[in-house]
């Protein structure tokens, strides 16, 4: 079913490990330049494992923000507030504009990185106290809202990996509904000992910098930052006379109905939720002129991902990359990370390398392994995988008026 | 526009299916434990599951009671306020200095969308799975984001508050949403019902 | 042995939850994985957890723990001659 009413994009803002805005972001792609490096700014005993961390300090941030000492914030919400911000005046919506504006964030770490900090404190004293009511994943979405007004709703999603895509999701459904007009939808997220002990136990962590689809992957580095984007309606776009950035003309989310955390071998909630998307935008998967492949890292990730884009595509594949390999994977955020990134794409055509890869692996795809440039690109496919075999795929278009 | 067709409510010391309640022999987590000895019985995976997939899976056994939704036709979208909460503090455990043996069998189930995998994984269902979080159960958000989600076309939907802060400290309320009843999907009876 | 073998098997009846499992039913040269117990690639991880945690023996591979949980007895020997408590 394709949309009735198409749905623009007018405004991106990101904070992430190569760049806290689109303009230093965009550089790091095009150079070719990791930010994965060695942990600085979480305080944990594993240094052994590669991070793609903000290269920013909480109390930095908070500086830039404006934000006094004594005001109890995350993490994952200041991250949110750089770059709601920027979305924000990218779109040109200001302060009065919000009761008319919807809000939705994915977070699944949401407050952890305080309340793993201040836990003891909690059980054995008050002088934290005011933390405890940061730890809720709703309760980083409303800092962050309430940084810049009230939003006419806000809501928060989290469906791990993959929150940020169906927070994008969500915020489609509601303007193709007739719900809002305009939504800021993205995710944030960041790095906690909580998680990194967690994906360590599941061994898939790379101590090595993380090689998507190459024969010697070994599992993912983990990542942080948060990525909001504008949506907005016809109607809206037309009265506010604003900038159309590129057009979000499908999207599918889908069950991999398999296990808790592994991918399925044949990629079935991967190859239904690609295929939806490319059906509602009224596409052949020919006209897909790259995938942004979520491509973790890790061996049963890239594996079933390449088995299901193999199905929907065939021999006519696709340039694929996953920017993981710059970035890490950031969790919750990745979904609008990476969308900024295939926005970043399509209006300065180019084609992300896939940094790291050495060598091909059976039945795995061989992705583009340099930043190619000049490419001109019309149509991008951005695929985000969650625990629970939540799996989303988002397809963004050139938008050029007819 | 979507109606009610069955509901349930699961509290730690009874369960209500459609008006009809049924009061607990024991409490908590236990009666989650009868509950699947009473009704589910063959399905030995629920002793793995933390206790906030426990209960949303009791609570769509009971509301599906055999029905069939496998396919890629029937959303699954939940609720809820606190996460995982009730997990991550046992999982916390595992990371602590003095004792520090991560457990993956307890991380895997810090995130609360697994809940939404293991009906769907139950079910044989590839539909869309969501999850989100609100700071009550509010019985017009419920409405509004589970009628955008669901596509205009789909027969069903398994959607409702699953909330757990702690082990024995819970409270289910899931609708099967169809087309045959005349009980209206809407903020007024969604409300009405969880409030019961 | 016998002794080892028992506990061993009580306690991944603990850390796998196998709740209608008892000791008896775990035969000793039965492959813990692909049928039977039902178990899957997380409870493969618990199990590695479990060879640290009661026998300080340290795995680093998943791929190691495929050789070593083979069956009761496989795994039994293993902790025999690694165990460092």
């Amino acid at each position: 079913m394709t949309l009735e009413k198409p749905i623009f994009i007018t405004g991106a803002g990101i904070v992430s490990s190569i760049g806290n805005d689109k303009k230093s972001v965009l550089a790091s792609l095009l150079e070719e330049k990791s930010g994965i490096a060695r942990l600085e700014y979480l305080k944990t005993g594993h240094k052994e494992f590669p991070v793609g961390e903000v290269k920013l300090s909480d109390k930095e941030m908070a500086g830039i923000l404006g934000i006094k000492d004594n005001i109890p914030t995350t993490r994952t919400s200041l991250m949110g507030m750089l770059a709601l911000k920027e979305a924000l005046d990218d779109a040109s919506i200001n302060a009065d504009d919000l009761p008319e504006v919807g809000f939705i964030s994915g977070t699944t770490v949401g407050g952890m990185d305080m309340s793993e900090q201040f836990y003891l404190d909690f059980l054995s004293n008050d002088t934290k106290n005011e933390y405890i009511k940061t730890h809720d994943c709703g309760a980083c979405t409303e800092m962050i809202a309430d940084h810049f007004g009230t939003f006419g709703f806000t809501t928060t999603i989290s469906t791990a990996c993959s929150s940020a895509a169906n927070a994008i999701i969500l915020g489609a459904n509601a303007i193709r509904n007739g719900l809002a007009d305009i939504v800021v939808v993205g995710g944030s997220e960041c790095i906690t000992k909580f998680h990194l002990n967690g994906f360590n136990s599941l061994m898939i962590l790379d101590k090595e910098h993380c090689r998507p689809f190459c024969d010697t992957r070994a599992g993912l580095n983990l990542g942080e930052g948060a990525a909001f984007i504008v949506l907005e309606s016809r109607e809206s776009v037309l009265k506010r006379g604003v900038e159309i950035k590129a057009e979000l003309k499908g999207y599918g989310n889908a069950c991999d109905a398999f296990h808790q955390t592994a991918s399925s071998p044949d990629g079935e909630g991967a190859f239904l939720a690609m295929k939806e998307a490319i059906e509602m935008a009224g596409l052949q998967p020919s006209e897909i002129d790259y995938i942004n492949a979520h491509g973790t890292g890790t061996p049963n990730n890239d594996h079933s991902e390449s088995q299901a884009m193999k199905r929907l595509f065939g021999s006519d594949m696709p340039p694929v990359s996953s920017t993981k390999s710059f970035t890490g994977h950031t969790t919750s955020a990745s979904g609008s990370i990476e969308l900024v990134m295939c926005m970043l794409a399509l209006r300065n055509n180019f084609v992300p390398g896939n940094l790291n890869w050495q060598k091909e692996a059976d039945g795995v795809v061989v992705p583009v392994t340099s930043t190619r440039s000049n490419t001109p690109l019309k149509n991008i496919l951005c695929n985000s995988f969650g625990f629970g075999g939540n799996d989303s795929s988002l397809l963004i278009s050139k938008w050029e008026e007819q | 526009m979507m109606n009610i067709e069955r509901w349930v409510t699961l509290t730690p010391d009874r369960v209500n299916i459609n008006g009809t309640e049924q009061m607990a022999e024991c409490e908590g987590k236990e009666f989650l434990t009868q509950l699947y000895r009473t009704y589910v019985k063959d399905y030995p995976k629920f002793f793995k599951m933390d206790i906030l997939c426990r209960l949303g899976f009791i609570a769509s056994e009971l509301l599906l009671d055999g029905k069939d939704i496998s396919g890629d036709k029937c959303s699954i979208i939940l609720f809820n306020r606190s996460g995982s909460l009730a997990n991550d503090k046992a999982y916390r455990k595992t990371i602590e200095k003095e004792n520090y043996f991560p457990s993956p069998a307890i991380f895997v189930y810090t995130l609360p969308n697994i809940v939404t995998g293991e009906i769907a994984i139950r079910n044989k269902s590839y539909a869309e799975t969501s999850f989100y979080l609100l700071d009550r159960p509010d019985g017009k958000a419920i409405e509004q984001i589970v009628t955008s989600s669901i596509p205009p076309h789909a027969g069903e939907a398994v959607c409702g508050w699953v909330e757990c802060s702690d082990e024995d400290k819970f409270k289910a309320t899931m609708f099967l949403l169809g087309q045959e009843s005349s009980t209206p999907f809407n903020a007024e009876n969604i409300n009405k019902i969880i409030n019961i | 042995m016998e002794e080892l073998i028992l506990n061993l098997k009580k306690e991944i009846i603990e850390v796998l939850n196998l709740e209608d499992i008892t000791p008896e039913d775990i035969q000793n040269d039965v492959p813990l994985f692909g049928e039977g117990l039902g178990l899957d690639s997380i409870d493969a991880l618990e199990l590695i957890v479990l060879m640290e945690k009661n026998y300080g023996i340290k795995l680093k591979d998943p791929a190691q723990g495929k050789e070593i949980f083979k069956s009761i007895n496989v795994m039994a020997e293993y902790i025999k001659n690694n165990r460092t408590k």
